[in-house]
């Protein structure tokens, strides 16, 4: 299964108290989680308690923001091959900032060494990594992308940035149709990928005319839209329409609860 | 490689933060002063693009990363880094809050590596080459040396973080980056430009005035290239006393100055034999051949350095730039062709024969199918059926289903329930591509399909995919093009052509596959009466010089009377009814539950028979005009 744009949107707009919060508290609520789990020292005995702790918290809300669990569990291994590999690379690493090894009883081929310590390193690693993809999951999977630029945009990201946000935001989905018709299109005439019948050069060169076209095509877009948004009085000096929103009861409880859960941890765990 | 959060220590993600922050605020004030300062937002726009060409690039498995593509190729056509940068800041951000590839706090480390180093890698060694190599090559090394560097920076920093054994992993990363390099970013971005060249070359020569507006003198380069490599080589040869000068300044730099330390590591260092040539750069358990890749890697390294150092040393005024955009305008004077001269019905005799002829050549079984995503087009329980040689149209409003119902004809989609049947045959994995070449398909937007760099290309592009010979598929190119009369514009760029010769490159892209069925969705639409006459023209010459079956989807009621043998008219997902145009159209109720129309002419001589006037109601202007005929000689003899 392969997750796409369209799977995120559509976990995006189902409705649950998560969804309905706030972008500001959700960006929020993702960044102090990030921030605690990168900031948890690189080796301590707690730390892995510590981690899965917070991991259980954010699967408790992902199971109240009614996520498919699927789509989640595929969203989290098409992201994991790099930092696993990193990860299970830590045994056998001698890393330059732990003092002392003490040596796993297990012989292996090659040469090499498996230590207790690395085996640790590795552990939090991974440990980390999952905190921290899991909560952008969460946030990417309740919030609509739209709705992440304008919290962007309340939370005080400069205006010029967060327009060029939006447009792309806007943008990305029409690339992401026209791409889904060109290669309809090309299916039709029998293209694949690892046709053997005609040589890699032409093949090649068949993808780069595709990847030129959608270029020159969202280059072109970029100009009309340009001459559109000039027509429409389009100026430097432009203020972004933005209305006011007062937080909810709910916001605050949501952030004050993740904000609590994450001391709890810390200090009684 | 995008690096996550958690893997390297916080501190060092805010010095990346510290050092990106400036630079994207100094991209933002070159797109607002370089370019215009409004031009600004078209970068969000190409940010998108590079996204979806992400996309693209993704099935290659080699590698190659479509937003590294973008940095070097945006680089090369703004004529400035600051360009690759601005945008891969915009697309490294939406992947980091949506697709969580690479880290939020690692934003920075990643737009950094991907950002600042491969663009301005990319692009300076890209000038650098140009003149002397071409745009295309130059753009190939550009690229290639731009993620070659910034793998290797980027094994750097996180070998800092402890998780990355700093010698072995570099030379891993170097070997297999300069692998994929080649495979994946040169690769791809030359065939990109050169492809480019030929669309929109307007683009490079542009950015190429810049450049050269701007260009150190090739002389200073080579004098660049020339000492760092003079430095990069010779500096371990003359360096290789006992032990070699740079290891006794790299003891001094450990050992802080503290001279018992540095005595200590001196002493320790006496019994190291030199045996390789490059001094005391022995990498326990590598051999020769990594010595070698280590030193590869650090010399391009220093080189690239090199490079920026002489760029910088130079600054000639920025020359004013004309556009030199050239639009290439085509007036084709064609011949108005009079409709009713093209089509004319074959006897109901002959249609009711071929309806329950046995030859059935594509049939739709109780077919549905859902999207996903929900919403309209799918498709409730259709039932359809062709038969060898006929003309068939499927009329229907927006959303009824009719692309829906075609993209299943050739198992571009498949069926949530029911059967599709072609030669009677369900379509297997096995004989897709038999089906697909049985049954083509053109789209309703050519801009879809044609997106190769030429005429030529594009049409042979399903012939070359069928495995023929060269001379076939030159020759099918030929024929196609003469078909559709497009002869003559086989180097032209998709890109200047209009709206009715796009449309027709589309159909001969399809004949030159030579199919049995050919399958039009909306071939009129957008077009003006002119080019649609043509082209319906056409289809009409395919069936009969051909003996081609067409299926075509349309909500041109007018047309399609005179066009079609068989009706279908589809609504919310169903076949509505079937039966010939008579049929279909002397049935209000149906017309109006299908949000069509009656045809024009059928409408006048419905508004005649208002008045009192004895006509029948004919749907085509020939069969109109003999009513008329019959009905003024009535009343003249009267």
């Amino acid at each position: 299964m392969k997750i796409t744009l369209t799977d995120i949107e559509r976990e995006s707009y189902k409705d649950s108290p998560i969804h309905r919060l706030d972008g500001r508290i959700k960006i929020l609520i993702m960044l102090s989680v990030i921030l605690y789990a990168v900031n948890l020292p690189r080796m301590h005995e707690l730390n892995l308690i510590r981690l899965s702790m917070i991991e259980a918290y954010l699967i408790a809300l992902i199971i109240i923001a009614n996520l498919n669990p699927v789509y989640t569990f595929f969203r989290f291994i098409a992201i994991l091959p790099f930092g696993l590999g990193i990860a299970v690379l830590q045994p056998f690493i001698k890393q330059p900032f732990i003092e002392s090894f003490t040596l796993y009883p297990m012989s292996l081929p090659f040469g090499l060494t498996m230590t207790f310590e690395g085996l640790e390193f590795g552990a939090v690693l991974l440990g980390k990594f999952t905190v921290c993809a899991t909560s952008i999951i969460l946030l990417s999977s309740t919030t609509q992308m739209k709705d992440m630029v304008v919290s962007a945009r309340r939370l005080g990201v400069p205006k010029e940035f967060t327009l060029l946000l939006t447009m792309m935001v806007r943008y990305l989905f029409v690339f992401w149709n026209v791409l889904k018709r060109i290669r309809i299109a090309q299916k039709t005439r029998l293209f694949n990928m690892w046709n053997k019948k005609v040589t890699r050069k032409w093949t090649l060169e068949q993808i780069g005319h595709s990847i030129s076209s959608l270029f020159i095509r969202s280059y072109e877009q970029g100009e009309r839209t340009y001459i559109s948004m000039l027509c429409r009085g389009y100026g430097s000096s432009q203020q972004v329409y933005m209305d006011k929103k007062a937080l909810g009861r709910m916001d605050y409880i949501f952030f004050g609860l993740t904000c609590g859960a994450i001391v709890c941890v810390h200090l009684f765990v | 490689m995008h690096i996550p959060d958690g893997l390297i220590p916080f501190p060092q993600y805010i010095i990346y933060w510290i050092l990106v922050l400036p630079l994207i605020y100094r991209s933002f004030k070159w797109a607002q002063n370089d370019m215009d300062e409004m031009k600004v937002p078209m970068f969000s726009i190409l940010a998108a693009g590079i996204f979806a060409i992400q996309a693209v690039n993704l099935p290659l498995g080699v590698g190659a990363s479509g937003h590294m593509v973008g940095a070097v190729l945006v680089s090369i056509i703004f004529a400035s880094p600051y360009a690759g940068l601005l945008l891969l800041t915009l697309v490294l951000f939406v992947q980091a809050f949506v697709f969580v590839d690479g880290g939020v706090t690692a934003l920075g480390a990643n737009i950094f590596n991907m950002g600042v180093v491969s663009s301005w890698v990319g692009y300076y060694s890209y000038t650098a080459i140009k003149e002397r190599l071409g745009v295309v090559k130059a753009s190939f090394v550009g690229a290639w040396l731009g993620l070659f560097i910034s793998a290797l920076i980027t094994t750097v920093e996180i070998s800092f973080a402890g998780a990355f054994p700093l010698m072995e992993a570099l030379v891993v990363m170097a070997i297999f980056h300069a692998i994929i390099g080649v495979i994946g970013e040169g690769l791809i971005t030359a065939v990109v430009v050169q492809s480019i060249m030929y669309s929109r070359s307007d683009l490079i020569k542009t950015a190429d005035d810049k450049n050269r507006a701007r260009a150190i003198s090739s002389k200073t380069t080579i004098a660049a290239i020339l000492l760092v490599l003079i430095v990069a080589i010779a500096a371990p040869f003359v360096a290789s006393s006992d032990p070699d000068g740079l290891e006794q300044t790299m003891i001094k730099l450990i050992g802080g100055g503290d001279s018992a330390v540095v005595e200590e590591l001196l002493a320790e260092n006496t019994d190291v034999t030199y045996s390789s040539p490059i001094a005391d750069y022995s990498i326990e358990g590598l051999g020769t051949f990594g010595e070698v890749a280590a030193i590869t890697g650090g010399t391009l390294l220093l080189l690239a350095i090199g490079l920026l150092v002489a760029r910088m040393s130079k600054k000639t005024p920025v020359e004013q730039i004309k556009n030199a955009a050239q639009t290439e305008t085509m007036v084709v004077s064609e011949p108005i062709v009079t409709e009713n001269t093209l089509f004319s019905s074959r006897s109901e005799n002959e249609i009711l024969h071929s309806a329950t002829n046995l030859n059935i050549i594509v049939e739709a079984k109780d077919l549905t199918h859902t999207y996903a995503s929900g919403g309209t087009n799918a498709l409730k329980g259709a039932n359809f059926k062709v038969c060898k040689g006929e003309r068939v149209a499927l009329l229907g409003a927006n959303g009824a289903g009719k692309s829906t119902l075609f993209k299943h004809l050739n198992g571009i989609l498949k069926p949530t329930s029911g059967d599709i049947l072609v030669k009677g045959v369900p379509i297997t994995k096995k004989n897709i591509m038999d089906v697909r070449q049985t049954i083509g398909i053109v789209f309703q937007n050519s801009d879809d399909q044609i997106f190769a760099a030429t005429v030529e290309q594009d049409v042979a592009f399903g012939p070359m995919n069928m495995g023929l010979p060269e001379s076939e598929v030159k020759t099918r190119v030929k024929d196609a093009l003469k078909l559709v009369e497009m002869s003559g514009f086989e180097d032209r760029a998709p890109h200047h052509l209009s709206g009715g010769q796009k449309k027709r490159i589309a159909i001969a892209g399809v004949l030159a596959m030579k199919p049995e069925v050919i399958v039009l969705d909306e071939p009129t639409a957008g077009l003006d009466p002119s080019s649609a006459s043509k082209i319906m023209h056409l289809i009409s010459k395919m069936n009969r010089s051909f003996g081609m079956t067409v299926i075509l989807s349309t909500h041109d009621v007018d047309i399609v009377p005179m066009f079609a043998e068989r009706v279908y008219v589809m609504h919310d997902g169903m076949i509505e009814a079937e039966g010939t145009p008579k049929e279909i159209f002397k049935n209000p109720a149906l017309i109006k539950k299908a949000h069509l129309r009656l045809p024009r002419i059928a409408r006048l001589l419905e508004l005649l028979k208002k008045e009192g006037i004895d006509v029948e109601i004919a749907i085509t202007p020939d069969d109109a005009k003999d009513e008329l005929m019959r009905v003024i000689g009535q009343t003249k003899r009267s």
